[in-house]
C-alpha cells in the first residue's frame, strides 16, 4: 500500500506541521511551504495532502479557539501524532544512512 | 437552503468551508504582498481546485431520500468530471445530439400540431368531409369534387348515420363603411354547419335556420381576426352595418380566435341558402361537412351514404361514375401534407438513431481504452451495479446537454420556418412548440442516454478481471465488431437519406423548369370586384373591367393589362359542359364535352405572356355588341378535335343550370384561336382543357364575371401596384380590390411544399451524411491508434509505408461497401414509398444513388486519409517502446 510510504509532499507538509507548531492550519501550512519551497503550493494540494495525512493517522486535527486577528474565525489546528512523528524520524533516518553511504562511496 | 447544501455536495463538508475560507485569507495576504492580479489568479486556482476536488464517498444509504438526492448528485459530479475529462469526446456528442433532437424535436411539433392534435371544435373526432369522387367514366376525373344542391339535401334527409351541412367558400368584398371595400375569402353556410361544428360564439349568435331562407337578410359572423382587425375588438361591435358585395349586412356574431373553418384563411361566415330544386343534380357547387350521430362509427355512415349513391347510380343517369367520400374533416384538411410529414418524421428519426450509432461507437471506443481504470474500480470492490449507473449517469448527461441545446434550436428555428413557409402546411396557425415538445424531447434525450450507454457500459463491466490482467492494452476484438456494426448502419441510413433528399430536390429542381404556358415574373396581380344589384348589370360592370384594361395600359411603366378569372395559382377553372355544332348531344348517362370555363379580357394574354398556337386571339372587336368568339387550349384542341382543325367550328353552352335543360341555349360561339396550355394550378398539375372566353360577351350569365383577377406587367419600378390601386379607386370608388401580389409571389406558394420538403430533408441528410463521416473517422482513427504497436513492428519488419495504408484502407473499404449496399436498398425503398411526392423524377432515378455515391465516397476517403496518414507516420522505436 501506498499508505506506508511517504510522498515527498507528504513529506513536507507533516516537517511544516511540526515547525508552525501551534499555528499549523490550512492557511498558514500553504503561506511556509510555497516561501520554504520557493514554488508555487496550491491550496488544494495542501488540503488534499493533510486529508490524506489524517486518514493515515500522521496527523490528528482540532478545532482551534477562535482567533482573535481579522475575520475571527475557528481554525482546524493540526498537530503530528505518535504515527506522524515516528514517520518523520524513519524518513530521517533513512536520509542520514543514505547520506553516510554516499560520503563514504565518494 | 440545508437541501441546496447536501446537494451541491457542501452540507457538513467543514473541508469545503475551510478552503473556500482559506482562499480569502491568504488572497488578502497576496494583494497586499503581491498585487490584486496575481492575487485574483491564484484565488481563481484555488477556487478551481476546490470544484474539482473528487467527492467524498459517504455512509451508505439510509433510506433518507436526501440522502439518495445528495448520493445522485455525488454520481452526476463523477459524470461531469468524466465529461469535461474528454472534451472533445463530449462536445462531438452534445453537438450533434444537439442537432438530432434538435430536428426531430422539430419535425414532432409539425406532425403533432397537423396531424396529430385533434381540430379545435367541440368532440371533433365525429367531425367528416363530404364529397364525391367523379371516376373517369363520368366524363370527369376528380378524386375529390363538390356536391350538387339536390344531392346534399337527400343525404342530409334521408341518412340514419350522419349530419351533413353544405358550405361554398367564395371571395366577397368587404366594407365597413370607413375604409375602402377590400376582398377576402369568406364562406357562405347553412346554419347546419355551425350546428354540427358546435363551437359557440363569441359574441352574438352564430347562423340560424332562418338566415337559411332564400331572402333573407345578409347576417356576417366575423372571425376573430376581422373583428380584431376593423372594429379592434369592440364588444358592441354585434349588429353593426356593413356592405358585403355592395349589400347591405349586419355582423351577427363573432367567433372565437380558435376557430377556423373550414381552413384558417376564412375571414367571415355568411348565409348560404341551398336551392331545393331537385333538376340540379349536374350543377356540383357545395361542399359538405358532417358530424357522426352519437354511437355511430365512420364504416357505419360510410356504409348509409354509399348505399344511397348506389340506388342513385341504379336510377340517375347524371351519377354514372360516382361513389361517395366520406371520411373525417381533419384528415381531409391535411391530406396534402400528410404523406410529407411522414416522410420528415422518419427522417428525423433515422437521423437521429445515426446520431445515436455513433455516438454510441465514440462511447464504446472510449470505454476501451477506459477498460482498465474501470477494471481497477471493479478489483477494489466497486458493485458492478454502481459502475453500471456511473456509466448510464455519464450518458444521460450527455443526452440532457444535447437534448437542451436541442430544444433551444428546435425553438429558435420553428418561427423563422413557419414565416418562411406559409404557404407550405395546413393549421399553420396551430403550430407552437410547447410541453408536448419539451417532454418528448426529455422521453428521447433519455431513452437516447440510456442505449448509447448500455452497450459500453456492460461491455466495460463484463469480466472486468480478465481486463486488468490483459493489461489494458487494446479492447477486444468484440468492441470493435460492435463499433463497425453501429458505423455500417449510419452509413446506411446516411444513404438513404440523402437518396431521398436529392429525389426531393431534383423535384423541386424540375417543378421550378416547367414551362407553365406564361410567364409569371414581371407580373402583378389583384383581385378586383364591382358590387352587383339593380342598377348595376351585367353592362356596367363589363364596362368597368373594359376601362380598367384602357386607363391600366395607359399607366407610365404599363407594358400589357388585362383580367382573367380564375387567376392563375390561386384558382382552378371551373369545368363545364358544352355542346359541339354537328356532334349529337351527350345523353345524360354519356360523357359530355367539357373544358374548364376562363373569363378574360383581351389584355390578359399580353399581360401573362400566353402563347398562340393557331388562329388569333381575343382583341376588342370582340364586344358585347360582336358575334360570340372563344379561345382553346391545346389539350382541348386535342381532346375533342383530334383529327380536325377546331378553329372555325361552333360551341354553345345551354343556358339554365337545370339537368337535362336543352331547351335554352346560349348563342353559338365560334373557336376563334388555339392557345398554349398554361399550368394555372400549380406546376405539377397537367393542364386541363380551357376555353377562354371574353368577358365583354360572358356567354354563361352563371359566371357573373363581377370579381377578376387583374394582372399587370410592368417595369417594376414604375409601381405598378400604386398605379392598380389608383385606377381602381378612380373608375369606382365602390369596387373593391384584394391584396395586391406579384405572380412570383402566388408562384413561389404554389411550389412552397415541394421547396420546404427539399430543405428540409436535405439538412437532414447533410447531418446523417457528416455524423456516418464521423462514425467512419471515429472507427479508423481508433484502430489505428489500438493498433500503433502492431504496425510499429510492420514497419520495423520491412513494410512499405503504402502497404500500412492500404492495411487502414482495407478496413473502411469493407464498412464502405456494406454501408452502400444495406443504404442503397433502403433508399429505393424509401423511394418508392415516397414516390408521390416526386415531381418527373422516377423513384429509382439512377443520377441521384450515383451522385450520393460518389459524395458519400468523398466523405469516407476524407474520414480514413486523416488518420491513416497518420499510422503511416507511425515512428517504430516509438510505437514498440511505449507500453
Amino acid at each position: 500500500m501506498k499508505g506506508d510510504y511517504l510522498g515527498a509532499f507528504e513529506e513536507l507538509v507533516l516537517m511544516a506541521v511540526q515547525a508552525l507548531g501551534d499555528a499549523a492550519y490550512s492557511a498558514s501550512l500553504q503561506r511556509t511551504l510555497e516561501r520554504e519551497a520557493r514554488r508555487p503550493v496550491s491550496l488544494g494540494a495542501v488540503h488534499s495532502s493533510l486529508e490524506r495525512l489524517e486518514a493515515k493517522g500522521l496527523l490528528s486535527s482540532t478545532i482551534g479557539e477562535p482567533t482573535g486577528g481579522r475575520g475571527g474565525r475557528r481554525r482546524r489546528v493540526f498537530t503530528l501524532t505518535r504515527d506522524g512523528r515516528a514517520a518523520l524520524r524513519d524518513v530521517r533516518a533513512v536520509r542520514d544512512r543514505l547520506t553516510k553511504t554516499s560520503r563514504a562511496i565518494s | 437552503m440545508k437541501l441546496i447544501d447536501r446537494l451541491i455536495g457542501r452540507g457538513d463538508d467543514d473541508r469545503g468551508r475551510e478552503m473556500l475560507e482559506d482562499a480569502r485569507e491568504l488572497f488578502d495576504e497576496r494583494v497586499t504582498s503581491r498585487g490584486r492580479l496575481y492575487a485574483w489568479s491564484r484565488r481563481a486556482w484555488d477556487l478551481a481546485a476546490l470544484l474539482a476536488r473528487p467527492p467524498r464517498p459517504r455512509a451508505a444509504a439510509t433510506g433518507d431520500w436526501t440522502t439518495m438526492i445528495s448520493r445522485l448528485a455525488v454520481e452526476l459530479r463523477h459524470a461531469w468530471r468524466a465529461a469535461i475529462g474528454r472534451p472533445l469526446v463530449s462536445l462531438t456528442v452534445m453537438t450533434s445530439l444537439a442537432l438530432g433532437l434538435g430536428l426531430a424535436m422539430l419535425t414532432f411539433t409539425l406532425v403533432d400540431a397537423i396531424l396529430v392534435r385533434p381540430l379545435k371544435f367541440p368532440r371533433s373526432g365525429e367531425l367528416l368531409m363530404v364529397a364525391t369522387e367523379f371516376r373517369p367514366e363520368s366524363g370527369y376525373t376528380y378524386d375529390r369534387f363538390a356536391l350538387s344542391a339536390p344531392e346534399l339535401i337527400d343525404y342530409a334527409e334521408q341518412n340514419r348515420t350522419v349530419q351533413v351541412a353544405a358550405f361554398q367558400p367564395e371571395g366577397v368584398a368587404f366594407a365597413d363603411g370607413v375604409n375602402s371595400p377590400e376582398r377576402m375569402p369568406a364562406v357562405r353556410a347553412t346554419s347546419g354547419v355551425f350546428r354540427i361544428l358546435e363551437t359557440p360564439p363569441l359574441l352574438g349568435r352564430t347562423l340560424t335556420a332562418a338566415d337559411d331562407r332564400a331572402g333573407a337578410p345578409c347576417a356576417a359572423v366575423l372571425s376573430y381576426g376581422l373583428w380584431k382587425e376593423r372594429f379592434a375588438g369592440d364588444s358592441g361591435a354585434v349588429g353593426r352595418r356593413l356592405r358585403v358585395n355592395g349589400e347591405p349586412c349586419e355582423v351577427a356574431g363573432v367567433m372565437p380566435a380558435s376557430f377556423a373553418f373550414p381552413t384558417e384563411a376564412a375571414r367571415m361566415w355568411l348565409p348560404l341558402a341551398v336551392d331545393p330544386d331537385p333538376n340540379t343534380r349536374g350543377n356540383h357547387g357545395l361542399m359538405a361537412v358532417g358530424r357522426l350521430n352519437p354511437g355511430v362509427r365512420l364504416p357505419q355512415a360510410r356504409q348509409d351514404l354509399t348505399a344511397m349513391m348506389t340506388r342513385w347510380v341504379q336510377e340517375l343517369p347524371h351519377h354514372k361514375g360516382h361513389s361517395v367520400i366520406i371520411a373525417p374533416l381533419r384528415d381531409e384538411l391535411v391530406s396534402r401534407v400528410d404523406q410529407q410529414l411522414l416522410v420528415l418524421a422518419g427522417a428525423a428519426v433515422l437521423v437521429l438513431v445515426t446520431i445515436a450509432a455513433n455516438m454510441s461507437s465514440l462511447l464504446l471506443a472510449h470505454g476501451e481504452a477506459r477498460r482498465r481504470e474501470v477494471a481497477v474500480r471493479g478489483a477494489l470492490g466497486a458493485a458492478r451495479g454502481s459502475l453500471v449507473r456511473q456509466l448510464l449517469m455519464e450518458g444521460w448527461l450527455l443526452a440532457a446537454g444535447g437534448g437542451i441545446a436541442g430544444g433551444i434550436v428546435a425553438w429558435l428555428s420553428l418561427g423563422p420556418i413557419m414565416r418562411a413557409y406559409p404557404a407550405a402546411l395546413p393549421r399553420a396557425a396551430e403550430v407552437q412548440f410547447d410541453l408536448r415538445t419539451v417532454g418528448l424531447g426529455l422521453l428521447m434525450s433519455l431513452l437516447i442516454g440510456t442505449l448509447v450507454s448500455v452497450l459500453p457500459a456492460l461491455r466495460l463491466t463484463r469480466a472486468w478481471p480478465d481486463a486488468l490482467r490483459a493489461g489494458g492494452r487494446g479492447g477486444s476484438s468484440l468492441g470493435l465488431r460492435t463499433q463497425r456494426v453501429l458505423v455500417v448502419s449510419e452509413l446506411a441510413i446516411g444513404v438513404a437519406v440523402s437518396v431521398g433528399a436529392l429525389l426531393l430536390v431534383q423535384s423541386f429542381v424540375r417543378l421550378q423548369r416547367v414551362p407553365l404556358g406564361f410567364e409569371p415574373d414581371g407580373v402583378t396581380t389583384a383581385i378586383v370586384g364591382v358590387p352587383g344589384g339593380p342598377g348595376r348589370g351585367p353592362a356596367r360592370t363589363r364596362q368597368f373591367f373594359a376601362d380598367l384594361e384602357t386607363r391600366l395600359r395607359s399607366q407610365p411603366g404599363v407594358i400589357a393589362a388585362g383580367a382573367i378569372t380564375p387567376l392563375p395559382f390561386v384558382g382552378a377553372p371551373p369545368p363545364d359542359d358544352f355542346t359541339i355544332e354537328g356532334r349529337p348531344i351527350a345523353k345524360p348517362s354519356e360523357a359530355g364535352f367539357n373544358a374548364g370555363y376562363v373569363l378574360v379580357t383581351p389584355g390578359a394574354f399580353d399581360a401573362l405572356r400566353i402563347g398562340l398556337v393557331r388562329g388569333r386571339r381575343l382583341d376588342e372587336r370582340d364586344g358585347a355588341e360582336a358575334p360570340p368568339v372563344a379561345v382553346i387550349s391545346e389539350t382541348l384542341a386535342r381532346t375533342y378535335w383530334t383529327n380536325e382543325d377546331p378553329v372555325g367550328r361552333r360551341i354553345r353552352y345551354p343556358e339554365g343550370v337545370k339537368d337535362n335543360d336543352w331547351s335554352a341555349w346560349g348563342p353559338w360561339i365560334t373557336i376563334v384561336g388555339i392557345v398554349k396550355d398554361i399550368r394555372a394550378i400549380n406546376p405539377a398539375q397537367l393542364p386541363r382543357p380551357a376555353i377562354y372566353v371574353p368577358h365583354a360577351q360572358s356567354p354563361r350569365p352563371f359566371y357573373t364575371g363581377r370579381s377578376m383577377g387583374v394582372v399587370v406587367r410592368a417595369d417594376p419600378a414604375s409601381e405598378p401596384a400604386a398605379s392598380l390601386r389608383r385606377v381602381v379607386r378612380d373608375l369606382n370608388p365602390d369596387a373593391s380590390l384584394s391584396t395586391i401580389r406579384t405572380m412570383d409571389v402566388l408562384a413561389g406558394a404554389a411550389v412552397a411544399q415541394p421547396r420546404f420538403m427539399g430543405w428540409i430533408m436535405s439538412i437532414f441528410a447533410g447531418i446523417a451524411l457528416l455524423v456516418a463521416a464521423l462514425g467512419v473517422y471515429g472507427v479508423v482513427a481508433y484502430g489505428v491508434a489500438r493498433r500503433t504497436r502492431e504496425i510499429g513492428l510492420r514497419l520495423a519488419l520491412g513494410a512499405s509505408r503504402t502497404s500500412i495504408a492500404e492495411l487502414i484502407g482495407r478496413q473502411t473499404l469493407g464498412m464502405t461497401v456494406a454501408g452502400l449496399a444495406l443504404g442503397l436498398t433502403a433508399a429505393a425503398g424509401l423511394a418508392w414509398w415516397m414516390r408521390s411526392l416526386l415531381f418527373e423524377v422516377r423513384p429509382f432515378a439512377i443520377d441521384a444513388y450515383a451522385g450520393v455515391c460518389v459524395i458519400l465516397a468523398a466523405a469516407i476517403t476524407l474520414a480514413t486519409v486523416l488518420p491513416a496518414r497518420r499510422a503511416t507516420r507511425v515512428d517504430p522505436l516509438t510505437a514498440l517502446r511505449t507500453e
